[in-house]
């Protein structure tokens, strides 16, 4: 069964079960388990962080935390600010 | 320099600074100016923020590697949180993201002028004071909105001068000086609306420990320059502070020796 996911506005089709992990291995970003992809371009593991549904997820726990339908994820990165 | 002007240094909860001026790294005509304008303002904390990425814009990117180039600390910040929760788990992705407890707490209640939620800020910090945190929220000038958050555990206070980005200085000063007056033990730090280094200085006469500030930089023609001004404006009013202001009085005053004066008896 394939479900529904938005990341940063942007709706993603993922198969049940997927783990946030596995979403960034899918959109090219680095994560725990892929720190020496060679993909290029990509972001660095380090360089953003993650909330679902508005709850901060630490980055220890990508590997475990499964995505539902619908689910929102928020990935963010530095920027400038006041 | 005296013994005092060697201690008299910024204590932000565990951590000192001699630089009394804290700077935002935003609106700045580019990268490499922000990296020297920061450089010249002599700040040793800067504040900073969490977004999504843009893939059409690295700016971010070209950002966060001049401010990871910097000695200074980061004060990340929530700014654009309506909420209590919103401006926790954005807290707790700095935390993450820039590896420090310091977080600027910002709940906006009013996106017309940026006003701070009163009680959104409060309830927000007892959760991330509680959570380890050490908090350094922005808020109005309200006396009792600033007693519940040193009853919520914050040891720094930073009350707003005027609106973000206005640049209109010291909007209520009797606000001010009966905060600076009333809570004498604690840091406290105006936060947004200053314009001018003679505000800023304005501010630091008046007893307050530092400013913090950005468009004021960041839009001037010349930001290095200007980050330069505000540096001696800080550093000058500190000084007075300090040293100790005459009391303003209705009359005058003739400061010259009327004893002795001369063609007395010509008249």
């Amino acid at each position: 069964m394939i479900i529904s996911i938005n990341i940063n506005g942007i709706s993603h089709d993922l198969e049940e079960g997927s783990t946030l992990s596995q979403a960034l291995d899918i959109l090219n970003i680095n994560t725990i388990n892929n720190p020496n992809s060679d993909v290029k371009d990509k972001l660095k593991f380090t360089d953003f962080v993650i909330a679902l549904n508005q709850v901060f997820i630490p980055r220890s726990q990508y590997p475990q935390t499964r995505l539902h339908n619908n689910d929102t994820v928020e990935l963010l990165s530095p920027m400038a600010g006041g | 320099m005296t013994q005092s002007e060697t201690t008299d240094n910024l204590k932000l909860y565990d951590r000192e600074f001699n630089s009394r001026l804290l700077v935002g790294t935003a609106l700045y005509p580019s990268p490499l100016i922000m990296a020297q304008a920061i450089k010249a303002s002599g700040s040793e904390m800067i504040t900073l923020s969490l977004r999504r990425q843009d893939p059409e814009n690295n700016q971010g990117q070209t950002i966060w590697q001049h401010i990871q180039q910097s000695d200074c600390s980061l004060l990340p910040n929530t700014a654009g949180c309506h909420s209590a929760q919103e401006a926790i788990t954005l807290a707790q992705m700095s935390r993450e993201m820039f590896n420090t407890d310091f977080i600027k707490l910002e709940v906006i209640g009013d996106d017309y002028n940026l006003q701070p939620d009163p009680f959104e800020t409060v309830k927000a910090a007892e959760i991330l004071i509680k959570k380890g945190f050490k908090v350094l929220p922005y808020c109005t000038d309200d006396l009792v909105l600033c007693q519940r958050l040193l009853d919520a555990g914050c040891q720094v206070l930073m009350p707003w001068g005027s609106p973000i980005g206005t640049g209109k200085g010291l909007m209520n000063p009797y606000n001010l000086q009966t905060i600076r007056d009333r809570f004498t033990a604690t840091s406290l730090i105006i936060d947004a609306g200053i314009g001018k280094p003679s505000q800023a200085m304005a501010a630091m006469e008046m007893g307050f420990d530092g400013i913090l500030l950005n468009t004021a930089i960041a839009k001037a023609h010349n930001p290095i320059q200007m980050a330069q001004a505000f540096a001696q404006a800080v550093n000058g009013g500190r000084q007075a502070y300090l040293a100790g202001l005459m009391e303003s009085r209705q009359t005058a005053s003739p400061s010259t020796p009327t004893l002795g004066t001369p063609f007395w008896q010509q008249q």
